[in-house]
């Protein structure tokens, strides 16, 4: 299961990013109160090239690279391929940006921060359901995006 | 089918993962000479650093391991009779096997210097039994020389630093990090250690240990020193496989499907001889996230599968002291550099013909996971499109062919077992 992004309808709005950012901070996915009070991080980003712009998000790869190489077991591969980061676990060595093909792992304080399609909250992603253009869906292993 | 698996590290938990993968049935054993579980060897220096604490140590949970319908034994293999298929404990006891994997990983190397064996205050930093018993040891204020600046040298630095420690580094070659970084990387990460109050001495080896006095240098310097860590490299453990006869040189030979000179007995993990993918040597990598792989491919081989290993990508990923170092390629082959520094974040690449064979990056972690990819995939880039990345690194300025190719696959499948 992973979030698709079509750079033929993302209009470069960045409300998926905001959306994230807020979603992982504690505030319910309250933005004001996020972008206000709290230290709003996004576990995805943007990419602009050349005239397209895509929302640059974990590809939740089958035999992921950054869970080979994750150097104490912080992250595993969960029901429906979903790959999932233990903040617990983690010491933020990086290694898992190392191998990620994509640039998607951010670093972080304590540990590294990675979508884990919004698994707090109920119904969509919060980048597919901010999406203004729809330009991004949620799809299932084995389905065609 | 009887699968048993000699050691108890990374590669042993892939291949845990790779059995498991192809049969959910058949019994798996692994004989745990170090009896500490599944843990993570990196780890040790945080342990020792005081950041980690013995119940966060497990690579996977014992509970992994029962669950996988494994049968954990804390004993020592001493020997392998290959003819008859067991493998003799060093309680005695005899296990069978259709199916054997060799991780038995490697050991610190301890160099020929008068006094080195006689004296106490000199350990290694390898195991986690090493940490525990350098944690006994730790006495702030008083000073450590550590011997070799590789990764666990540097390592071991920073968590006695951490502990209060005056700390001495005294290496060999004239750069430090001497397999990860270039001289002018070396240079940056060796002025930031230092500005931290670590002492580096470049180009120099240690001679003699003289007791609790301390270590005497190649050029007649003595430092006073009350702990010693070698850390000057590792070598695979050969014995058991030398000894019923595999085929070993730097580390035990296997075929590209992991597989021995002997067709039940596979090898995986830091014990093993394999290839540079970009040099196309053999080398012995020892990296954790190679071990992983290769005991995952190796157990889906054992289980019947034939999966292909192509070798190994020299990489690597440590912090110290706050600074992000990420490494990446050969050091051998020669090409065009292209450097860029902003503050204290500094990006070089090496291209030859196009292709990237090795990137350095410090505190730049967010363009490493591409350079890493373009190493392996060898894509042939021109140099105006490395320019204009370079004048401003970042996923935006990837060359734009390696955001199609990457977006074709969006399935990254490059881990995957590949029969063949």
């Amino acid at each position: 299961m992973k979030v698709v992004s079509y750079s033929e309808y993302c209009l470069g709005c960045g409300l998926c990013r905001i959306h994230c950012a807020a979603g992982h901070d504690g505030y319910n996915g309250n933005i004001l109160k996020a972008y206000k009070r709290g230290t709003p991080r996004p576990r995805a980003d943007l990419i602009f090239h050349q005239d397209q712009s895509w929302l640059n998000t974990c590809q939740h790869c089958p035999d992921a690279p950054c869970v080979n190489a994750c150097i104490t077991g912080a992250l595993q591969q969960y029901d429906r391929g979903v790959v999932y980061i233990d903040e617990e676990i983690c010491v933020s060595c990086y290694t898992c940006i190392m191998v990620c093909p994509y640039g998607h792992i951010f670093p972080g304080e304590q540990a590294v921060l990675k979508c884990d399609l919004c698994r707090e909250r109920p119904g969509q992603p919060a980048c597919v359901a901010a999406c203004p253009n729809g330009a991004l869906r949620l799809v299932n292993e084995g389905e065609t995006a | 089918m009887k699968y048993v698996i000699i050691g108890n590290g990374i590669a042993a938990a892939g291949a845990v993962e790779g059995i498991r993968s192809r049969d959910r049935e058949s019994p798996i054993a692994i004989i745990d000479g170090e009896q500490r579980g599944s843990y993570s060897r990196p780890l040790i220096t945080y342990y020792l650093a005081g950041k980690r604490k013995a119940e966060q140590m497990h690579y996977r949970p014992p509970a992994f391991f029962h669950q996988q319908g494994v049968t954990v034994i804390p004993d020592r293999a001493v020997k392998i009779d290959n003819q008859t298929r067991q493998v003799i404990l060093q309680s005695g006891l005899v296990v069978g096997y259709d199916r054997l994997l060799l991780a038995t990983g490697a050991s610190p190397i301890i160099p020929e210097i008068p006094g080195i064996r006689q004296n106490g205050c000199v350990k290694t930093l390898y195991t986690w039994q090493d940490a525990e018993q350098l944690d006994l040891l730790v006495t702030p204020g008083q000073r450590a020389v550590v011997m070799g600046s590789g990764l666990i040298g540097i390592k071991a630095a920073e968590a006695l630093y951490q502990r209060g420690m005056q700390v001495t580094i005294i290496e060999k070659q004239t750069q430090i990090l001497p397999r990860l970084l270039s001289r002018t990387s070396a240079e940056l990460v060796k002025e930031h250690l230092q500005d931290k109050g670590i002492e580096i001495i470049t180009g120099q080896e240690v001679t003699r240990i003289n007791g609790d006095n301390g270590v005497e240098l190649a050029d007649g310097r003595r430092l006073t020193a009350q702990l010693v860590i070698v850390a000057i490299g590792t070598r695979p453990n050969l014995s058991l496989a030398a000894d019923c006869g595999l085929a070993v040189n730097q580390g035990v030979l296997v075929d590209s499907h992991l597989r021995t000179s002997d067709a039940n007995i596979f090898a995986a993990g830091d014990v093993i001889e394999t290839n540079d993918i970009l040099t196309g040597y053999p080398a012995v990598m020892a990296l954790l996230p190679l071990a992983h792989r290769e005991g995952f491919l190796a157990g889906q081989n054992m289980a019947g599968a034939a999966c292909s290993y192509p070798g190994g990508l020299l990489i690597n990923s440590v912090h110290v002291l706050g600074m992000n170092i990420i490494g990446a390629g050969s050091p051998q082959i020669p090409g065009q550099t292209w450097l860029w520094q902003q503050g204290n974040h500094y990006l070089e690449l090496v291209t030859e013909s196009g292709r990237l064979v090795r990137y350095i990056a410090l505190n730049m972690p967010q363009v490493t996971g591409p350079l890493t990819s373009l190493i392996e995939k060898q894509m042939e880039i021109q140099d105006s499109l490395w320019q204009e990345f370079i004048s401003q690194p970042g996923l935006n300025r990837l060359p734009p062919m390696y955001w199609e190719a990457i977006k074709e696959v969006a399935d990254n499948d490059s881990y995957r077992c590949r029969a063949i």
